[in-house]
């Protein structure tokens, strides 16, 4: 049975694969689901988790986003990985980037999809008055994600991933005041947040975010990426807050060659990946390079 | 009728979409139908034009000497364009960065997809005698240019590809003998001329090649790009001499992410 006990609540969880460990966490709302791609991708590569966050799909307790990173430390204890790759979406990253910064020696990589979050930068503090400035004026966190492309051009898989975006509806925040409930202290405190210094971030690092994404905007994510020593940023064309099911192909392509140059440097400290790799491809045109 | 007399002879094109011009020039055994993908892809934000090299699909005469800028340059003209974005893939690849030597002033980038041809340096030099040899042995380059496991990955995608592979089957060469009775010369040109200085080549250029590739070489491409000043390479995973077809969402990623770069649109 695919549950766990963990910190006084119930966590639905599958694993996929073999080989290191690769943790996703998913984005707000969202359940293991929202990363079936990456699973049925990753499974060739490494040994995938996948898991429902507290109040979230199969899983018991109340959802909290902030304090996530305590059930995700928990799971990694309670199936013995030593260390991993951990791969965050949009609110799943308070969760990984957490651990990246407070357990670094359990984390062989981050991945920040689609967010920024848990990095304190002024690029944040700006964003998050943005973010209140707006729920305020009544937008919706739905409608500033931008997937107009793959609104338009991938009809079926809009409708599936309809379909699987609805398995917390009981919960979603539908409307601006919704969302404002929900996320406005967050994003106070974010906005009044003393930037961190992470000049000597120890974990090597992925920000991917979408070039669409109204939401988490790139100019949100290369204001985080270039204050992080050593990250790479990759600004995927015509995507939105969705990358991993937006643009499928080229994300996990991306994401596997950036975990296996990782692994390698691992074993070669004094590997240095290729110029033509999609990740340094990327990276060279994000504009912080 | 998208039909148009360059030459004297019959050029089929199609455009789609608005924006930029962004031109695609298909290789050898393709046709305009080749970049489906793409133009599916990119229509949003470019004008997309493709077309029939001479002896492919619906247009007129041979491939036998090609003159592929000649063709390119002609339909720039009859559609007006003055700059436009280009991207050769193999065999194509002539044309576009033929055009970006001749004419600079006329190409915001260049793409070079698979492919180096146009580019003479040291490596082709290397890589033409290398093929020549090979043809001599009587291996076949057509049939291994695909990465492992393309069928078995998605096998719907590869039995549609090898059908728009088909639609030039009256001209295709076969085999290694009838490759080498056409295209010979060229071979021996590309293994015979001296290399050229291209320190002052000024057109933003992107190189890509596809990791499994055995007929365009990762070492081919890689020393070519070396050879061009400013130039960008990237490799595509899992990928052999197509990756527009092979890998489109990676592919398209690509040359998209290049493309917005150097958009004049989008400099402020």
């Amino acid at each position: 049975m695919p549950f766990a006990d963990i910190n006084d609540a119930s966590i639905y969880y599958e694993t996929h694969g073999e080989g290191e460990w690769l943790l996703f966490a998913h984005g707000g709302d969202g359940t293991h689901l929202g990363w079936w791609r990456q699973a049925y991708f990753f499974r060739n590569y490494y040994k995938c988790l996948i898991y429902d966050m507290r109040g979230l799909g199969q899983s018991t307790g109340a959802v909290n986003y902030e304090e996530g990173w305590r059930d995700l430390l928990g799971l990694m204890d309670h199936l013995e990985i030593e260390n991993a790759h951990i791969n965050g979406w949009s609110a799943g990253e308070w969760t990984v980037s957490k651990i990246a910064q407070d357990h670094p020696e359990r984390v062989r990589s981050l991945i920040m999809t689609d967010a920024p979050f848990g990095f304190f930068t002024p690029a944040l503090s700006k964003w998050s008055q943005g973010m209140i400035d707006q729920l305020t004026g009544g937008s919706t966190i739905r409608g500033m994600a931008g997937g107009a492309y793959f609104a338009d051009h991938y009809p079926k898989d809009v409708f599936l991933s309809g379909l699987l975006g609805r398995l917390n509806e009981h919960n979603r925040p539908a409307s601006s005041e919704e969302a404002l409930q929900d996320y406005g202290k967050a994003y106070r405190e974010w906005r009044d947040a003393e930037p961190g210094d992470y000049s000597d971030f120890p974990v090597p690092s992925l920000f991917v975010v979408g070039e669409t994404d109204g939401l988490t905007v790139p100019w949100l994510m290369r204001g985080t990426a270039e204050r992080v020593r050593g990250a790479k940023l990759a600004v995927i064309p015509r995507a939105g807050h969705g990358t991993p099911r937006e643009q499928t192909e080229i994300y996990n392509a991306l994401l596997l060659e950036f975990l296996q140059t990782v692994d390698q440097q691992r074993r070669d400290p004094t590997y240095v990946p290729p110029k033509w790799s999609l990740v340094e491809y990327f990276h060279g045109l994000s504009g912080i390079a | 009728m998208p039909i148009v007399k360059i030459d004297g002879t019959d050029l089929y094109y199609e455009v789609e979409g608005e924006g930029e011009w962004a031109i695609f020039v298909h290789g050898g055994g393709g046709t305009h139908l080749s970049w489906w993908r793409q133009v599916y892809a990119l229509r949003d934000r470019y004008k997309c034009v493709t077309y029939d090299a001479f002896g492919s699909g619906q247009s007129g005469g041979t491939s036998d000497s090609p003159n592929g800028e000649r063709e390119l340059l002609g339909l720039m003209d009859h559609l007006g364009i003055e700059k436009a974005f280009l991207n050769g893939h193999s065999a194509g690849g002539s044309a576009v960065s033929k055009v970006s030597q001749l004419q600079p002033d006329r190409v915001h980038a260049l793409i070079m997809t698979c492919c180096v041809f146009g580019f003479q340096t040291a490596a082709l030099n290397k890589w033409a005698a290398m093929m020549l040899d090979k043809f001599s042995r009587g291996i076949t380059i057509v049939d291994r240019v695909r990465p492992p496991d393309t069928e078995k990955n998605d096998p719907e995608m590869h039995f549609f590809n090898r059908m728009l592979g088909r639609l030039n089957s009256r001209v295709r060469p076969r085999d290694a003998e009838s490759y080498t009775a056409r295209f010979g010369d060229a071979y021996r040109t590309m293994r015979d001329t001296p290399p050229v200085d291209y320190s002052d080549f000024k057109v933003p250029s992107l190189f890509i090649v596809g990791e499994y590739d055995e007929l365009q070489v990762p070492w081919l491409v890689r020393e070519t790009a070396d050879a061009i000043p400013g130039s960008t390479i990237v490799e595509i995973p899992d990928s052999g001499h197509g990756p527009p077809s092979e890998k489109p969402g990676t592919y398209n990623s690509v040359i998209m992410s290049f493309m917005d770069h150097h958009d004049p649109r989008n400099r402020t």
